[in-house]
């Protein structure tokens, strides 16, 4: 269902939220891709806020999580560029992030300011046109900037220190252009490591022949747990300036590219933790988050907080 | 005469320009210049008669991506393919009179076991069944089928009922293209014939189908060439582990039976003559046993009896398997 909020109403909306927006603007901070090879945090950040919406208009609830985060001007300044990483792999349906939800984030961006705000991916436009989200990036006058996963020169090699599988990844080169970084999965089945989410979103900015490694790993000499780990591995890498995940209708089988078994939980997701974002959206669907590897990984490496009794979650019904 | 002359030009380089894009496959084979090239492919064999497709017409150019070329076309989800044996995919868009949109895909494995296993894996056990090729099962907006060597997968965009009709319309349409008989693993009907519900059994060849079925350890402690998964009407959980020989089977036991002993995941280890049994953490108990080039595990739960007389018939019809 396509749901936009009017620009008016958005103002209004958030003139009401001004308050709160006050009190959390001094928690949320924002990052930068360009400072070096890693982004890094200019303010201090209370990243322990996730927001949980859940409404029918998944337009709404990307607003109103936003929103309750401390509003978008908390990450985007006026005059910052953007860069989205919707996951667009597939048009089947809970298998892509829904154009409802990135429509939002574009007129949120564009209405803090920004100077441009791009969508960035190798994956083919066909995948992009059949979702129908090149339509909305069309329609919001922001960019879609397609690169060739197989051209080699298109990716700047990363050298993760941390790595402990994964010792150097192959960041697309152009993604260290902008200022601001927002990662907006869809949560869903994946049959390599049970669950994809925040985390497992940023394969989408590493090179395609880098992630076949991920994928490739010897099962008998080495152990289940090496796609998981190289994931793990990636995010220390790449820290979004703020996560915003899809989890209002998602496949539970036959991920990640389905047809598969819909769940819908009409939750859109939002927060700076990538590990408790997804320990909360895995626990959506029944779950155990200590039992993902990845996300188990994710917090050895220090990438965010596996205990949800330890987030300052905010859910909300709109 | 300066039009006529560059009219005249193009007639003559039309012909050579549009077969020399078909080669490069940037032409009518397919909607974007990403994709493989498939002019010289003959999808005939593969897709179904317009005559038997009612309201339902073809849209656009069927695909075929064969070999790694599925990363193209299901990136990240392609390495469970290629673990049971791909050979390619053809893939075709469909579109109802009420504006309804439904994509075939036909998955072409290197053998009807890998066929089965692969659609194993997807069928899960909720939907309805559907009474074509060697097995389907229809969902809300999709359908699975399994046919010879082939797995068939058909998905909707609506859950109108014309849509729904249409994916049954198009799956027995399918059904008649592909000539051929349909051979389940020899080891999925050692499991049939000692009543194990079809729906529960999953037949996997590697670990990436294995890890997504069934995880005792981080590690494929078993590493069996074969393994099949069933639950039987007693809630008993069965896997069969097949190897390449009594030997190979013997030492891998040894193994296995090694790591369960050492291992903090299990509870009250107690093991003798190719046997062993063990608790999990849900306190359901595991019993394993060495049987020629099998190794036999169940998982049960201690309240519901008849675990232990489902186990030895398996056994004796595994002492007669070849």
């Amino acid at each position: 269902m396509k749901s936009k909020m009017s620009r008016r109403a958005f103002i209004k909306r958030s003139a009401n939220v001004g308050a709160a927006t006050l009190v959390a603007g001094g928690l949320l901070g924002s990052t930068s891709c360009r400072e070096g090879d890693r982004p890094v945090r200019t303010e201090p950040v209370d990243r322990s806020v996730i927001a949980a919406i859940r409404g029918e208009s998944k337009y709404d609830s990307t607003v109103k999580a936003v929103e309750t985060l401390g509003g978008i001007e908390r990450f985007v300044s006026r005059g910052a560029t953007v860069c989205i990483l919707p996951n667009a792999q597939r048009n089947n349906p809970g298998v892509f992030t829904s154009p409802d939800i990135v429509r939002a984030l574009l007129d949120l961006c564009n209405d803090a300011g920004s100077k441009g705000v791009d969508c960035l991916s190798w994956l083919p436009a066909e995948c992009w046109e059949s979702t129908g989200l090149a339509q909305v990036v069309k329609d919001a006058g922001a960019g879609l900037k397609l690169v060739d996963g197989k051209d080699d020169s298109m990716f700047r090699s990363t050298v993760l220190p941390e790595g402990k599988i994964l010792k150097e990844a192959h960041i697309m080169e152009r993604f260290f252009e902008y200022d601001v970084f927002i990662n907006v999965p869809i949560t869903k089945d994946h049959v390599g490591n049970k669950f994809t989410g925040t985390m497992k979103n940023l394969m989408g900015l590493n090179s395609p022949r880098s992630n076949r490694t991920f994928h490739t790993g010897n099962f008998k000499n080495d152990n289940i747990a090496h796609l998981d780990q190289c994931i793990a591995d990636l995010n220390t890498a790449i820290e979004p300036s703020l996560c915003v995940v899809d989890a209002t209708e998602f496949i539970v089988t036959n991920g990640p590219f389905g047809p598969g078994r819909l769940h819908r939980p009409m939750k859109v997701v939002a927060g700076r933790d990538r590990v408790a974002i997804d320990a909360y959206c895995a626990s959506l669907w029944d779950l155990k988050p200590e039992e993902i590897i990845m996300i188990k990984a994710g917090h050895e490496h220090g990438i965010g907080e596996i205990d949800l009794s330890k987030a300052d979650l905010r859910e909300l019904e709109i | 005469m300066r039009h006529e002359f560059v009219t005249g030009v193009l007639s003559l380089l039309l012909p050579v320009l549009l077969a020399a894009g078909c080669v490069l496959g940037l032409s009518r084979c397919g909607p974007d210049s990403s994709l493989p090239p498939e002019c010289a492919f003959d999808f005939g064999p593969y897709l179904p008669d317009p005559d038997r497709l009612g309201d339902w017409r073809p849209a656009g150019d069927p695909r075929v991506f064969e070999g790694d070329d599925l990363y193209a076309f299901i990136n990240g989800g392609a390495e469970i393919y290629h673990e049971y044996g791909f050979e390619r995919v053809v893939v075709q868009g469909f579109s109802g009179d009420e504006g309804g949109r439904i994509t075939l895909e036909i998955y072409e494995m290197d053998s009807h076991a890998a066929a089965y296993g692969i659609w194993s894996t997807k069928r899960g056990s909720e939907g309805r069944p559907l009474a074509l090729g060697g097995g389907g099962v229809m969902y809300d907006y999709y359908a699975y089928l399994w046919k010879g060597p082939f797995l068939i997968t058909l998905t909707a965009f609506d859950e109108r009922q014309k849509t729904v009709d249409g994916l049954k319309v198009i799956a027995s349409a399918v059904d008649a293209a592909l000539m051929t008989e349909s051979r389940a693993p020899d080891l999925v009907d050692l499991l049939g014939a000692e009543g194990v519900a079809g729906r529960s059994v999953v037949y996997m060849t590697g670990p990436i189908a294995w890890f997504n079925c069934h995880r005792f350890f981080t590690r494929d402690i078993f590493e069996a060439k074969e393994i099949v998964k069933g639950a039987s009407d007693e809630g008993c959980v069965v896997f069969v582990f097949a190897y390449g020989g009594d030997t190979e089977a013997a030492q891998r036991f040894g193994s296995v039976s090694g790591v369960f002993r050492n291992s903090g995941e299990y509870s009250e280890f107690s093991g003798a003559d190719g046997a062993f049994s063990a608790v999990d953490k849900e306190g359901r108990i595991l019993e394993a046993c060495l049987t020629r080039r099998f190794i036999l595990l169940t998982s049960s739960d201690p309240k519901s009896g008849g675990a232990t007389s489902f186990r030895a018939r398996l056994v004796k019809r595994i002492a007669a398997f070849r």
